[in-house]
């Protein structure tokens, strides 16, 4: 049986107990192993659930805990480990058939296989259309400052998250990310790297958008009807 | 791409040796070292509920970290991640 939420997760305790848990496991490559399987088994349909997790640890768990959980999903991000989710394109189902599903992603200008890392996820969620339902402003900031200041505690990831930001800007195939996409992600590594505090930063990342297409209106002349 | 590869350093915990194996932490034969966290969670016979929120109300919640290391006798604290969180 796939991985479904409760109507109420137990975010709080279940980030306490994985930080636990983490912390018993005797080396940053086993706590990787565990971050990437506890991200396997949700599962791409759910990976909001994983977020959440990570959002909570962000916002709230002492720096000890940050650093730990951070220093793993760094390991795992160095190691090709799974450290993210995929998006589908708006209208194809999360179960349909792999080949259908790439032909429709392709037709639709998006990768069709590639996992994007937690902070790209969340502003492709928020900036383009997907087949879930649009990321509201709010939480799109929430998650992200959450997000960042869980790296924030660790420099391995920091480097490494910055290090892929700078990857997949450089060089994502045509169509993975909008255009409107890639300006807040843009917006958000420039920032990073140069020490913006994270709640302005992540505010501008949000208002980022690309310049309005400027229409030129040519006057005609009287036509020959005039 | 060019990732650095930092040291990494990380103090242990006295509480988690024994916090680990209440979470069902467990080395799966099958994979040689990888830990595992259980992914069949749910008690005998759970099925999710009818509806659920979706991904955008799911991460909306309002959720706070439970601080692990000032007592909680609950039920919770002796559960595994996943069953926390849903069926599986």
């Amino acid at each position: 049986m796939p991985f479904t939420p409760k109507a109420e997760p137990q975010f709080g305790p279940a980030a306490r107990n994985l930080i636990v848990s983490l912390e018993g496991l005797g080396s940053v490559a086993d706590r990787a192993a565990a971050l990437s399987r506890l991200n396997r088994d949700i599962g791409d349909g759910w990976f909001p659930v994983y977020l959440k997790l990570l959002v909570v640890i962000g916002e709230g768990a002492p720096e000890s805990a940050r650093c730990l959980v951070a220093d793993s999903l760094a390991h795992a991000m160095q190691h090709g480990q799974t450290t993210g989710g995929s998006l589908s394109a708006w209208g194809i189902p999360m179960q349909m058939p792999a080949a259908l599903a790439t032909a429709g992603r392709g037709f639709l200008g998006m990768s069709s296989s590639r996992s994007l890392d937690p902070l790209s996820y969340l502003a492709v969620w928020f900036s383009q259309s997907t087949s879930r339902q649009p990321l509201a402003q709010p939480v799109f900031e929430q998650a992200t400052a959450a997000l960042l200041r869980l790296f924030a505690a660790s420099v391995p990831a920091t480097l490494v998250f910055q290090a892929k930001l700078r990857a997949d800007l450089s060089s994502a195939p045509a169509g993975t990310f909008s255009a409107a996409t890639s300006l807040r992600l843009r917006c958000l590594l420039e920032g990073w790297s140069a020490g913006v505090a994270v709640g302005p930063l992540v505010r501008a990342v949000a208002r980022a958008s690309p310049m309005p297409v400027t229409v030129r209106h040519t006057r005609l002349g009287p036509g020959p009807l005039a | 791409m060019s990732i650095p590869a930092p040291s990494i350093s990380l103090a242990a915990s006295s509480t988690a040796a024994a916090a680990a194996t209440a979470l069902e932490l467990r080395h799966d034969a099958a994979h040689g070292r990888e830990p595992v966290l259980p992914s069949a969670v749910g008690p005998a016979g759970d099925v999710g509920p009818a509806s659920v929120p979706d991904g955008n109300q799911m991460l909306a919640m309002v959720s706070h970290f439970d601080d692990p290391w000032h007592g909680d006798a609950s039920d919770a604290r002796q559960r595994p991640v996943l069953s926390l969180l849903g069926y599986g």
